[in-house]
C-alpha cells in the first residue's frame, strides 16, 4: 500500500469536508441573522407601546427574587448590591449568596447595609451545602445575605433559591450591573405569556471602558484595549445575531448566567442547579427544555434584546484563555449529559436543530479549524495543496466572519445604539475586521485545550480577575 | 470552485462594504437630524408654550400665520410632549392646537393605516389631543385585529371620555396576557366607580383568567363599596376566587371585613388561608390576633409566614403574642415568631434589657432562653459578641449553652 497515496487522499478529503462545513455553518449564520434583523426591527416598534412605567407602579406584577452569587467579590459586590436596590420594580427581594468567600466579601456587605443575623426558617427545597448564617437589614427590609460554605456558584444559587419568596427568581453575577428598567424589561415575556413562559435572558454587555458611579453605568464608551474590545464585537454578535435568531426559533439553549429569571417552581421540579458541570445556566436551560418537553406543556424559553447587564471582561489573555476553557468544557459536559436529545424529534427543534448545531459546530467548530490550518501545512509539506484555492478560501472565511460582525453592529445601530460616539462606532468596525486575523483563532485553541482538559476531567472555575468597576488593572491573582 | 470561491469573495466584500457604508450614513443623518430638531425646538418651543399659558385665539399667529412644513415634527413633538405634563386649560389648549394645525386629522387618517403600529400611535396620539371628533374613528379602532391597537384606543376613549371603552377593556380582561391586564386595570381604575359596578355586573360572564383579574383590579381601585361582594366571594366554589377575593379585601384595608377574613383562615385551600392572614394583618384586627397565632401552626409556610408578619403588623399586642407563641409545642410556629421580633428590632431591645434589674431584666432573660431552646441563636451570637454594653455581653455569654459552657472551662 502507498502511504504517501493513502493521506493525500484523506487531507483532499478533509479539505472537502471543511469545504461543505463551511458552507453549512455559515448557512445557519446567515439564516440566523436573517431571522434576528426581522425580530429586533419588530421588537423596536413593540417596545414603543411598553407602557413599563404603568407596569412597574402595578401590585399586579409579579414579585422577583434576585439571587447574586458571591465568591470573594469585595471589591464590587458593594456596588453591585447598591445598583440592584435602586432597580425600578415593585416588589423585589435581593438575596446575595456568600459562597465560602476567602476575603472580606461578607464584611464588606454587612458594614455597607448594616446587616445583622437573623434566623431565618426556610424551606430546603434544593440540597445545598451547610449554610451558616443568614443576615438581614433594617435599612433595606428587601436584603437578605446567606453566608455559606463554599459549594460552588451552582450550590449558592440553590441555596439562593431555597431562600427566595417569590415565584420569579432572577440570577446575577456578582460582578454585575443591570440596568434600572432591566427587570422590567426582561419579565416581560413573563406577563405577556404566564403560562408559557419558563425562562428568559436579557444581554450582557461589557463595562470596560464605561463609567460607573454609584452602581450606575454613567458613562457608555469603549475600552481603549483591544482584547476587551475583540470581545465586545464578540457579545453583540453572540447576543444580537445568535440569541435573537435562536429565541424566535424557540430553540434557545442558553440564557446567560450573569442575567437570566426563571419560574421558580419549575427550576426546583428539576432539582436546581447542577454541580456536574462548568457552565451551570447552559446545563440548566437545557435541562428545563428537555424537562418541559417530557411533561409536553407548552413552553418558551426566551431572549429579550434590551434589559442590559454590563460586566466586566477579561484583559489578560491568560484570564480570557481560563474563562474560554471553562465555557467550552461546560459546552461539552452539557452536551454529553444530554447526549440523548441529539436528533431526537421527541424534543422537537431543540432536539433536532439548536443542540445538533451546538454539537456539530459550536463544539466541534473549534476543531475544524485548527485542524484546517494544520493541514494546511500539512498539504503543503506534502505538495498537494492548491495554494491558490486555500488562500480563495481562507479569505472567502474571514471576509464571511467579516460580514457576520459588521451585520450584528447593524443591527446594533438600528436598535439599541448604546455606543453613541463616532470614535466607538469607528473602532467596532475596524474590530469587527481585526479579530478574524488572530483572536478568532486563538479562542480555536483555547477551545481545543478545553476539550483536552475536559477529557483529562480537568476542572477548574477560571477565575476572573476583578479590577472593580472603574479601577486600574491590578496584579493578577491565581486561579481557584 | 476557484471561480465560485472568487465570486462569492466578491458579493461577501461588496455586502461588507454596502453595510459599513449604510450604518456610516445612518449615523451621520440621524445626527444631522437630531441637531436640526434640537435647534428649530429651542426656537419653537417657547413659542407653543407661550400659546399655552396665553390666552390667543389661535396658535398660527404666534407661528407666523402658517406653520413650515420642515417644522411640522417638531412642534408636534412639542405639543405631544407638553400635552402629557399639563392639565386644565392648559392641556385643553394644546389639544386645541393638535386640532387647528392639522394633526387630529392626521391621526384619524393613520387609524386607517394598513402598519398596526402606526394605527397604534395614532391611538395614542389622538387621545392625548382629546378631541371628540376622534371618538367615532377610535369606536372603529376598538375592533382592531391588532390588541395593541385595540388597547390604545380604549385608553384613548377613557381619556376622551368615552364610556364606550368599558365593555372592550372588560372584554380584553379575558385575554391571559398579564401585561395588558395590568395596564387595562389601570386604564379601568381611572374611570372611577360606574367602572366597578359594571366590572361586577359582568362579573359572572367572565371567564376564571378575567374574574380574578377583575378581583384584583376591585382591590386596586380600594372601592369601599366593593366590600360587601368582595366578602361574598369569600365563598366562592373556586380556591383562586377566594384567594383573591381575600386578596383584594386587604388591598381595600376597612375593618368591616375582618370577620369574613377570619372565617377565610379556616379555608381548606392554603392560598385562601395565607391570603386572608396577610390582609388581616393589613387591617390590623385586634380579634384576629388568637386566630393568627393558630395559623403560625399551619402545615403551609406561606399560611406561617403571612400570620406571623400580620402579628408583627399588628402592634403591642401582636408582638405580646409573638412572644407568647415563643414556648409553643411548635417548632415551625416558634421560628416564625422568632424571625419576626428579630425582623422588628424586639429581640435587640429584649437583649439591652439584660442590663437592668428585676422583673425587666427577668422578662428579658426568658425571652432569650425561648430563643436559645428553639435553636434560632443567630442574632443572640452576634450580640454576645459585639454588643456595646458589657454587662449585656456576659449575660448572654451566660445563657448562650457552649459559651456558658467555655466560660466554665
Amino acid at each position: 500500500m502507498n502511504w504517501t497515496a493513502l493521506l493525500q487522499d484523506v487531507i483532499v478529503g478533509f479539505n472537502v469536508f471543511v469545504v461543505l462545513y463551511f458552507l453549512a455553518l455559515n448557512t445557519v449564520y446567515l439564516v440566523l441573522f436573517l431571522i434576528s434583523l426581522r425580530a429586533v426591527v419588530k421588537f423596536v416598534r413593540r417596545t414603543f407601546f411598553s407602557d413599563y412605567r404603568q407596569i412597574m407602579q402595578s401590585d399586579m406584577t409579579w414579585p422577583i427574587s434576585v439571587l447574586v452569587p458571591a465568591h470573594d467579590e469585595e471589591k464590587t459586590i458593594v456596588e453591585t448590591v447598591r445598583s440592584l436596590l435602586m432597580v425600578n420594580y415593585g416588589e423585589f427581594e435581593i438575596i446575595v449568596v456568600n459562597d465560602g468567600s476567602n476575603d472580606g466579601t461578607l464584611a464588606a456587605l454587612v458594614g455597607a447595609f448594616e446587616l445583622r443575623r437573623m434566623d431565618r426558617p426556610y424551606k430546603r427545597a434544593i440540597p445545598t451545602a451547610h449554610v451558616r448564617a443568614v443576615y438581614g437589614s433594617l435599612a433595606h427590609p428587601n436584603l437578605t445575605v446567606v453566608d455559606k460554605v463554599k459549594g460552588g456558584k451552582s450550590d449558592a444559587l440553590n441555596a439562593g433559591i431555597n431562600l427566595a419568596r417569590y415565584p420569579l427568581f432572577c440570577s446575577i453575577d456578582a460582578d454585575s450591573i443591570i440596568e434600572d428598567n432591566a427587570l422590567l424589561r426582561v419579565v416581560k415575556p413573563f406577563m405577556e405569556r404566564p403560562n408559557e413562559t419558563v425562562a428568559a435572558g436579557g444581554i450582557v454587555r461589557i463595562v470596560n471602558g464605561c463609567e460607573v458611579k454609584d452602581g450606575r453605568v454613567t458613562r457608555i464608551s469603549l475600552p481603549d484595549r483591544a482584547l476587551p474590545i475583540f470581545q465586545v464585537v464578540e457579545y453583540l454578535r453572540g447576543f444580537l445575531t445568535g440569541r435573537v435568531g435562536w429565541s424566535n426559533l424557540q430553540s434557545l439553549l442558553i440564557i446567560s448566567g450573569a442575567f437570566g429569571i426563571y419560574k421558580k417552581q419549575e427550576v426546583v421540579e428539576i432539582g436546581g442547579y447542577t454541580h456536574d458541570t462548568d457552565t451551570e445556566d447552559l446545563e440548566l436551560v437545557v435541562r428545563l427544555h428537555e424537562h418541559m418537553r417530557r411533561k409536553k406543556q407548552p413552553y418558551r424559553v426566551v431572549f429579550v434584546p434590551d434589559p442590559v447587564c454590563w460586566t466586566e471582561s477579561p484583559e489578560s489573555l491568560r484570564v480570557l484563555a481560563r474563562q474560554r476553557n471553562r465555557w467550552h468544557r461546560g459546552l461539552l459536559q452539557t452536551i454529553w449529559l444530554h447526549k440523548r436529545m441529539l436528533f431526537n424529534p421527541r424534543y422537537g427543534a431543540v432536539g433536532l436543530f439548536a443542540f445538533p448545531y451546538f454539537a456539530v459546530f459550536e463544539l466541534l467548530g473549534p476543531f475544524v479549524e485548527t485542524f484546517g490550518y494544520a493541514m494546511v501545512v500539512l498539504s503543503y509539506l506534502l505538495g498537494v495543496l492548491d495554494t491558490q484555492f486555500f488562500l480563495l478560501f481562507f479569505v472567502a472565511a474571514n471576509l464571511y466572519g467579516v460580514f457576520l460582525s459588521i451585520a450584528a453592529i447593524l443591527l446594533e445601530e438600528i436598535s439599541f445604539r448604546r455606543y453613541p460616539g463616532w470614535v466607538d462606532l469607528t473602532k467596532l468596525l475596524t474590530y469587527s475586521v481585526l479579530e478574524n486575523f488572530g483572536y478568532r483563532q486563538l479562542l480555536g485553541l483555547f477551545k481545543v485545550k478545553a476539550f483536552w482538559d475536559a477529557i483529562r476531567r480537568r476542572r477548574a472555575w477560571g477565575r476572573m480577575q476583578r479590577r472593580g468597576f472603574g479601577q486600574e488593572p491590578q496584579p493578577e491573582r491565581r486561579a481557584g | 470552485m476557484h471561480r465560485l470561491l472568487i465570486a462569492s469573495i466578491l458579493v461577501v466584500a461588496l455586502v461588507f462594504v454596502a453595510l459599513t457604508l449604510v450604518i456610516v450614513t445612518a449615523k451621520a443623518w440621524r445626527e444631522i437630524r437630531e441637531r436640526v430638531r434640537r435647534a428649530k425646538r429651542r426656537v419653537l418651543e417657547p413659542i407653543v408654550l407661550g400659546y399655552a399659558h396665553g390666552n390667543a385665539a389661535s396658535i398660527l399667529p404666534a407661528l407666523g400665520g402658517r406653520l413650515a412644513t420642515a417644522d411640522r415634527g417638531v412642534v408636534e413633538e412639542i405639543l405631544l410632549d407638553h400635552v402629557q405634563r399639563v392639565r386644565g386649560i392648559e392641556r385643553e389648549r394644546l389639544g386645541k392646537a393638535l386640532d387647528e394645525l392639522g394633526y387630529v386629522d392626521r391621526y384619524l387618517a393613520g387609524l386607517k393605516s394598513p402598519r398596526w403600529w402606526k394605527r397604534a400611535e395614532s391611538a395614542e396620539n389622538l387621545g392625548l389631543a382629546g378631541s371628540s371628533r376622534a371618538t367615532a374613528g377610535l369606536l372603529v379602532a376598538l375592533e382592531d385585529p391588532s390588541y395593541e391597537v385595540r388597547l390604545r384606543a380604549a385608553k384613548a376613549l377613557g381619556a376622551i371620555g368615552g364610556r364606550a371603552a368599558v365593555a372592550p377593556l372588560l372584554r380584553a380582561l379575558s385575554e391571559p396576557n398579564r401585561w395588558s391586564t395590568i395596564r387595562i386595570a389601570d386604564l379601568l381604575s381611572q374611570m372611577g366607580r360606574p367602572v366597578v359596578d359594571e366590572l361586577i355586573a359582568a362579573f359572572p360572564t367572565l371567564n376564571l383568567h378575567a374574574k380574578l383579574a377583575a378581583l384584583d383590579i376591585l382591590g386596586r381601585v380600594h372601592s369601599l363599596d366593593a366590600v360587601p361582594w368582595l366578602n361574598a366571594r369569600l365563598a366562592d366554589g373556586d380556591a383562586d376566587v377566594r384567594s383573591r377575593s381575600a386578596a383584594a379585601l386587604g388591598a381595600i384595608g376597612v375593618v368591616d371585613s375582618a370577620p369574613a377574613l377570619r372565617q377565610a383562615l379556616g379555608d381548606p385551600a392554603w392560598p385562601v388561608r395565607a391570603m386572608a392572614a396577610k390582609s388581616l394583618g393589613k387591617i390590623h384586627d385586634a380579634e384576629a390576633i388568637p386566630l393568627l397565632c393558630a395559623a403560625l401552626r399551619d402545615r403551609e409556610w406561606w399560611v406561617r409566614a403571612n400570620a406571623a408578619e400580620a402579628l408583627k403588623l399588628a402592634g403591642p399586642m401582636g408582638i405580646e403574642a409573638l412572644e407568647g407563641m415563643l414556648d409553643d409545642a411548635d417548632l415551625y410556629a416558634k421560628h416564625q415568631a422568632c424571625l419576626m421580633l428579630e425582623e422588628s428590632g424586639i429581640l435587640d431591645r429584649r437583649v439591652a434589657q439584660l442590663a437592668s434589674s428585676g422583673a425587666v431584666r427577668d422578662a428579658a432573660e426568658s425571652i432569650v432562653r425561648s430563643f436559645v431552646q428553639a435553636g434560632q441563636d443567630g442574632r443572640l451570637r452576634e450580640l454576645a459578641a459585639g454588643h456595646a454594653e458589657p454587662k449585656v455581653r456576659k449575660a448572654l455569654a451566660r445563657l448562650l449553652p457552649e459559651q456558658a459552657e467555655e466560660a466554665a472551662r
